[in-house]
């Protein structure tokens, strides 16, 4: 059993103890049962090697003037490939693989702010959360499911579609029951609202 | 013409903190985290080449124990009161109430909350398990063994790399450029001319 020390006022990557959060020296943690420091907490911990993949970039200088087409950000460096959309020559340091596309800088933060280069974005609308929120609103407040329970139900297949797509494996379930709820909560506040204006016309009458 | 590779996002665990609601999902190169915000989803990801720590631990959760255990005890309160106090109808209704809570809060007790952690190169992710302990532990073997084999991917690569930059006669530690050479330190830009510099000559007479 490792009992790792407290962790040393370092830059980069610091162990942190999964029971209190408090930062642990990663250095003394081998794979086995473990105690924390602070907390006297016991885990079980393994060791993985994770390995930073070097970037290797060939000098203009010393790639000869047959093999030297300069990068056009670092006009230092070979380039080594060509930017998938914009075409420009660039270097190893600009080259970012992404979705399947070799993309300089200037594209994948453009395609990343466009948001269509899947692999980009962060930010998700989560549409199963929407369907069920409108379908409770349109129980709550029945009038205004004429509005809510449609936009429940295209919330609802929009959120299937970006499941299929993503090829997700949990939450269909939940959406069908919510569509289904909106739809019945629509047909019945349909059904209401025609009772009300039969008799308000009857009345008028 | 070869199929697509399909990223299949398989769900793993989930969890409800107080204020936040995550989900973990394992895809081909890593593992997702959803943070569930209102109606956006906030994703972050861990690759398995940058796993450097994977944990297992066991905790009560004490937000979980101190829940159930209030409105257990309060419901067992309201139903040892109405018992005594002659509305045994009552009682049975509170005594259901106080059921759920009760049962979740001794099985807490009893199983525990297994939870793993993966602590990649920015961020960590902490998956907790209930009550499915086979299958907590069957998702640590199956996390190690991805990123074992995706770190083991990755030295192969680089040592076939060096290998083949070695043949061609081309040492691997002069092509990876100095620190600052990427993005040189720019020269602070000044409107005065240096003072070392001659003084410019006067332009010649029309």
């Amino acid at each position: 059993m490792s009992s790792p020390a407290e962790a040393p006022p370092v830059p980069g990557f610091v162990f942190s103890c999964p029971h209190c959060g408090r930062p642990l020296d990663g250095e003394r943690v081998q794979t086995g049962l473990c105690s924390c420091v602070h907390c006297q907490g016991f885990f079980e911990a393994i060791r993985l090697s994770p390995i930073q993949r070097p970037i290797r970039v060939m000098q203009v200088a010393q790639a000869g003037p047959e093999g030297a087409t300069a990068c056009a950000n670092h006009e230092h460096n070979v380039s080594t490939g060509n930017c998938g959309r914009c075409g420009v020559f660039m270097c190893n340091l600009c080259k970012i693989e992404s979705d399947g596309m070799v993309l300089c800088p200037a594209c994948f933060d453009r395609l990343t702010a466009d948001g269509t280069l899947p692999g980009g974005r962060n930010k998700i609308r989560d549409y199963a959360g929407i369907t069920s929120g409108l379908t409770i609103l349109s129980f709550l407040f029945w009038p205004i499911a004429i509005v809510s329970g449609p936009a429940a139900i295209f919330y609802g297949f929009r959120g299937l579609r970006k499941k299929k797509e993503s090829d997700e494996n949990d939450g269909r379930f939940g959406i069908w029951c919510s569509m289904i709820l909106a739809a019945a909560v629509t047909t019945g506040a349909i059904f209401l609202f025609g009772l009300i204006f039969a008799g308000f016309s009857k009345a008028i009458k | 013409m070869t199929a697509p590779v399909r990223n299949r996002r398989l769900l793993i665990g989930s969890a409800n903190r107080i204020g936040t609601r995550e989900r973990f999902y394992l895809v081909a190169d890593g593992i997702e985290i959803d943070e569930i915000d209102h109606y956006e989803i906030n994703r972050r990801r861990i690759f398995f080449d940058e796993i450097r720590f994977v944990t297992y631990h066991r905790r009560f959760g004490v937000p979980f124990l101190a829940f159930t255990g209030l409105f257990a005890g309060a419901f067992l309160v309201a139903t040892m009161a109405m018992g005594f106090g002659g509305s045994p109808e009552a009682a049975v209704f509170t005594g259901i109430l106080a059921a759920p809570f009760l049962v979740s809060f001794v099985l807490r007790l009893i199983y525990r909350l297994d939870v793993i952690t993966v602590h990649g190169k920015r961020i960590r992710a902490q998956i907790p398990f209930g009550i499915k302990k086979r299958q907590a532990r069957q998702l640590l073997a199956e996390i190690t063994n991805r990123t074992r084999q995706a770190q083991r991917k990755i030295a192969a690569e680089i040592a076939a790399e060096t290998k083949s930059l070695t043949a061609a006669g081309i040492p691997a530690g002069v092509l990876s450029p100095p620190e600052d050479f990427a993005h040189p330190p720019e020269a602070p830009e000044s409107e005065e001319p240096p003072a070392n510099l001659p003084a410019a000559a006067p332009l010649p007479p029309e």
